[in-house]
C-alpha cells in the first residue's frame, strides 16, 4: 500500500513538474513574441534587413513552391478526373481544383515549403550565432538581437508566405488546366467557366488570410527555437529539428482552428 | 567605478554565484581568476547585464543596470567594449565590416572613408594591418581575438570586459594578448575587467586581483598582497600549475 502511495506520489510530481515547464515555456514564448512585435515597429527600421529576409524568404522560394504547386495542381486533376468521369461530370475538375487550391493547399503547402526551406535554416543561423556568442556579441554593442535578427525575419515570412501562396494558386490552376484540358481531354470552354463560376475572390482572400497567419507561426516559432539554443553543434541539431517538426505542426492544426473561423465569418456561403 | 554587492544566481536549482561583493576602480586592470565552474564568466556576463542576477546590484557609476528598462541597458551598453572568449566574430562579414559594425549602427557612419580611417586605425592598434577582406574564418584564433577587440574598442569605451582572452592561444600568442590588454589600459585609460584561470598572465597584466571559488570571492588585492594570501584554496590554486609541472618534468 506504502509502496503504490509512493509510486502515485512520484507519477503526480513527474506530471507536475512537466506542465509546470510546458507553462514556463508558453509563457516565455509569448513573451519573445510580444517583444518582436514590440520591436518590429520601434525605430530605427532595418528596411536592407527587410528586404534581404523578403528575398531569402520568397523570391528565393519561388521555384520550389512553382514546382510543388504545379505537380500538386496536376495530380489533383488527375485524380478528380478520374473519379468524376465515372459520374460524367468531368467539368467539374477546374472548379475543384481551383476550390481546394485557394481555400486549403496553397496556403498550407505554401507554408510547409517555407518551412523546410528558409525557416529551418533561420533556426539553424540563429541557432549557430547563439552557441557562438555572435548574438550575445550584438548586445553588448548595444544593437538589440530582436530588432536587428528576429524582426526581419518575422515580418518577412509573414509578407511572403501569402504572396507565394497567391503563386502556388496561379501555378497550381495552370499544372491542373493542363492535366485536365490536355491530357484529360475535358472542354476548355466548361473547364473554366465552372472555375470562374465557383472559385469567388472571398475564397482568394481565405487563402492568403490563412498564409499571412501561418507565415508569422512559422516564422516566430523557427526564431525562437534558434534564439533560445543551449549546447553546441547538438543544440543546433535539436533547435533546427524542433523547428520544422512545431512549424509543420502548427500550420495543420492552426489550420483547422482558422478554417472553422473564415467558414463563420469570411465565407458566409459555407459552399 | 563598478561596485558587486551580494550577487546571487542559480541554473535549474544549482547555485553558481552564492554572494559575490567586488568594487572595480577605474582606469585599473581587475583579473578575476579561478578554476573551471567556479563562476568567472557568469559573473562577467551579469557586469554587462547579459545575465540578471537572482539577488543583488551592479552599480556601474552609480547605475543599478539591471533596474534599468530593456532599452536603456541597450544605451548604456555604449559605454563597454567586450572580447569573447571565441571573439564572436559575425562569421558573415568579413573583418573590416566586423570593426565597422559599431560605428555604423551608432555613429551613423555612411561616409566609407572615414569609417575606413577608424577601422584601419583600430586595427593597427591591436597591431593588425592588411586582413580587412579576410572572413573570420580564414583567421588563426590570435587574430580573431585581436580583431575582436578592434571591434571591443570602435566606439571608444570606458570599460572593456575580457572573457578569457588568453584561452586556447600558444604562448606567444598569449603574451601579445597580455600586453594588448595592457596597452589598451595605458593609451585609452580604460577600466579593464579580465576573467582568468591563467595565473602567470593575470600577474602579469592586473592591478588588482580577485579570486572567486565556490561562487565567492574569497581574496582580493593587489597581486602582491593575493601571492601572500594565507587562504589554502588560494595558495593551492597559485601553486597547482608548479606542482603540474613538477610532476610532468621530474
Amino acid at each position: 500500500m506504502e509502496n503504490m502511495l509512493h509510486i502515485t506520489r512520484d507519477s503526480l510530481e513527474t506530471l507536475g513538474g512537466k506542465i509546470i515547464t510546458s507553462v514556463r515555456a508558453l509563457g516565455d514564448w509569448v513573451e519573445f513574441v510580444w517583444h518582436v512585435i514590440c520591436w518590429t515597429f520601434r525605430r530605427p527600421y532595418r528596411w536592407p534587413l527587410f528586404f534581404d529576409q523578403m528575398e531569402f524568404v520568397g523570391v528565393r522560394s519561388t521555384g520550389i513552391v512553382a514546382l510543388t504547386a504545379f505537380f500538386t495542381g496536376a495530380v489533383f486533376a488527375l485524380q478528380a478526373g478520374k473519379v468524376y468521369a465515372l459520374f460524367n461530370m468531368e467539368t467539374l475538375v477546374g472548379a475543384t481544383v481551383g476550390l481546394s487550391l485557394t481555400r486549403e493547399i496553397a496556403p498550407v503547402f505554401a507554408a510547409l515549403m517555407v518551412t523546410a526551406r528558409a525557416c529551418s535554416a533561420m533556426a539553424a543561423e540563429l541557432g549557430s550565432m547563439r552557441v557562438t556568442e555572435q548574438i550575445d556579441a550584438l548586445e553588448t554593442m548595444a544593437v538589440e538581437p530582436l530588432q536587428y535578427l528576429i524582426a526581419p525575419r518575422v515580418f518577412a515570412t509573414t509578407v511572403m508566405v501569402p504572396l507565394l501562396t497567391v503563386l502556388f494558386n496561379f501555378v497550381g490552376i495552370i499544372g491542373a488546366y493542363l492535366v485536365g484540358v490536355g491530357i484529360l481531354a475535358i472542354h476548355e470552354g466548361p473547364f473554366m467557366n465552372r472555375l470562374y463560376y465557383m472559385v469567388d475572390s472571398e475564397d482568394i482572400i481565405a487563402g492568403v488570410v490563412k498564409a499571412t497567419f501561418f507565415g508569422f507561426l512559422i516564422a516566430v516559432i523557427s526564431c525562437y527555437q534558434g534564439y533560445k539554443t543551449k549546447g553546441g553543434a547538438a543544440g543546433v541539431g535539436h533547435s533546427t529539428t524542433r523547428a520544422v517538426v512545431l512549424s509543420s505542426v502548427t500550420i495543420l492544426v492552426a489550420d483547422y482552428f482558422l478554417t472553422a473561423w473564415i467558414l463563420e465569418f469570411i465565407i458566409k456561403t459555407g459552399r | 567605478m563598478i561596485e558587486i554587492h551580494n550577487l546571487h544566481k542559480s541554473f535549474d536549482g544549482h547555485e553558481v554565484l552564492k554572494g559575490v561583493n567586488l568594487t572595480i576602480p577605474d582606469g585599473k586592470i581587475t583579473v578575476v581568476i579561478g578554476g573551471s565552474g567556479s563562476g568567472k564568466t557568469v559573473f562577467l556576463r551579469h557586469l554587462i547585464g547579459l545575465l540578471k542576477p537572482d539577488f543583488g546590484r551592479v552599480l556601474v557609476d552609480r547605475v543599478n543596470i539591471h533596474a534599468l528598462p530593456r532599452q536603456e541597458l541597450s544605451e548604456f551598453r555604449k559605454r563597454f567594449g567586450m572580447l569573447f572568449q571565441s571573439a564572436a566574430l559575425f562569421d558573415s562579414l568579413d573583418v573590416f565590416e566586423n570593426v565597422a559594425f559599431p560605428l555604423i549602427e551608432h555613429r551613423k557612419m555612411r561616409d566609407i572613408d572615414s569609417i575606413r580611417r577608424i577601422v584601419e586605425e583600430k586595427l593597427a592598434l591591436v597591431g593588425l594591418s592588411d586582413i580587412t577582406h579576410k572572413l573570420p574564418s580564414e583567421l588563426s584564433g590570435g587574430m580573431r581575438k585581436r580583431v575582436g577587440l578592434a571591434r571591443a574598442i570602435a566606439l571608444d569605451p570606458k570599460i572593456i570586459l575580457y572573457d578569457e582572452p588568453t584561452t586556447g592561444l600558444d604562448p606567444i600568442s598569449t603574451v601579445a594578448i597580455d600586453n594588448l590588454i595592457l596597452s589598451m589600459q595605458q593609451r585609452l585609460g580604460v577600466t579593464s575587467v579580465v576573467i582568468s584561470h591563467d595565473v602567470d598572465s593575470a600577474f602579469r597584466i592586473a592591478d588588482q586581483i580577485a579570486m572567486i571559488a565556490d561562487g565567492r570571492i574569497i581574496v582580493s588585492g593587489t597581486p602582491d598582497e593575493v601571492r601572500a594570501s594565507e587562504i589554502p584554496a588560494v595558495q593551492h590554486f597559485l601553486t597547482a600549475r608548479d606542482v603540474a609541472e613538477r610532476g610532468h618534468n621530474p
